[in-house]
């Protein structure tokens, strides 16, 4: 008797431990994902990145991009991380306005943005003084031509919020975007349409 | 009599010891720098190095002697931090490459991982190269970027490699954290 006492003490134990482990490890659902990305309800862990341009400088932002774009966020698609765990956040967005190049508009364009919540989902993992898009927001999108297709935005300057969604050509950071695009600082390298262009050839 | 005496006396002293109080004082001014250096910390603090103040790395990366001089500047400056890493050993940073589109050169983060962009490190004098990697190694010891040119922790890509006033100063602040 006390043998089968004993036994089931131990699978009691097993059976709050697994338990415990699965509770410790329970993920955000992709909603609960959608409403918190942008805000400070994680903590934030800073990357340190050193850029090829001055991306303080709007003019070399915006001359290094090869799409920018006023843009609504629609909804959060999911997370992807490359091998060091580092996350690439996938929004479902609809462009707005072209700045510089021509993507599809009344559509629904999936947008890469480097940063995002972590693989267990405890924090956010985000390039130094960059910020994450918020869902229903309207940004202007700085962002990279992939060579499969997709468009990046990554690093600081990638995204400036539009506090002026009404009437965005009003708006400080579009006036000031335009600015910089009429006197880009140009640099050569290597570019990549999008699928998403409306000249793209596939 | 007496005492004119005296007070000649103390006014010859005098006059030396002001002439020499002031030749010091322009002495200072020319032997030491006018402005004090800067420390910048990672903010939050965070760094790589291990509790018996090691920094060990592990990882391959197409800029493996820039990497190393990176390496040898650091250790220059306070030997023995930065090493190899062994069989014996875990590693505290590992450096890889990747391949993507965008701004970002190089990354350093909080977990040990430095990375180096080949879209932006293929296209770089080898001296920019150096530099990216020497700031990268800056972080993971917990220096923080600077907004000065002249510093190797200048958060864009130029060509200087070696510490500044700044950066030993804030290599300083770090490691008495470690």
């Amino acid at each position: 008797m006390k043998r089968v006492y004993r036994i089931g003490f131990v699978l009691f134990a097993l059976i709050v431990s697994f338990s415990l482990v699965a509770c410790g490890n329970q993920k955000l659902s992709g909603e609960r994902i959608a409403e918190i990305l942008g805000t400070q309800e994680l903590p934030y862990d800073y990357v340190r990145a050193q850029y090829g341009i001055d991306v303080e400088d709007l003019r070399q932002v915006v001359g290094a991009a090869d799409y920018v774009f006023v843009c609504l966020i629609k909804g959060y698609d999911s997370t992807i991380y490359n091998d060091s765990d580092f996350p690439n956040t996938q929004y479902v967005i609809e462009v707005i306005a072209n700045i510089k190049g021509e993507l599809r508009k009344n559509d629904d364009l999936i947008l890469v943005k480097s940063g995002g919540i972590s693989t267990k989902h405890e924090k956010f993992v985000l390039y130094e003084y960059d910020i994450l898009p918020k869902i229903s927001e309207c940004y202007i999108v700085l962002a990279y031509g992939q060579p499969n297709g997709d468009i990046l935005a990554s690093g600081v300057n990638s995204n400036l919020l539009i506090i002026n969604k009404d009437n965005y050509a009003i708006d400080v950071k579009y006036i000031e975007i335009t600015e910089a695009f009429r006197n880009e600082v140009s640099s050569s390298r290597q570019r990549f349409k999008s699928r998403y262009d409306i000249h793209y050839n596939g | 009599m007496v005492n004119e005496t005296v007070k000649k006396a103390f006014g010859l002293v005098g006059v030396v010891v002001m002439f020499l109080v002031l030749t010091a004082v322009a002495l200072s001014f020319v032997i030491s720098p006018v402005y004090a250096a800067t420390a910048t910390l990672n903010n939050p603090y965070w760094d790589c190095v291990d509790s018996g103040k090691h920094l060990d790395w592990d990882g391959k990366t197409n800029y493996m002697p820039q990497f190393e001089s990176a390496v040898n500047t650091w250790n220059g400056y306070k030997s023995g931090i930065i090493r190899k890493d062994t069989v014996w050993i875990i590693e505290d940073v590992k450096i890889s490459d990747y391949y993507e589109v965008s701004s970002v050169a190089a990354s350093s983060s909080s977990n040990g991982k430095i990375k180096f962009n080949q879209y932006n490190m293929d296209v770089n004098t080898n001296a920019q190269n150096q530099k990216i990697c020497t700031a990268m190694l800056g972080s993971a010891l917990g220096l923080g970027a600077t907004s000065v040119s002249s510093d190797v922790m200048y958060t864009y890509s130029n060509s200087v490699t070696s510490l500044s006033a700044n950066d030993k100063a804030s290599y300083d602040a770090a490691y008495k954290k470690y």
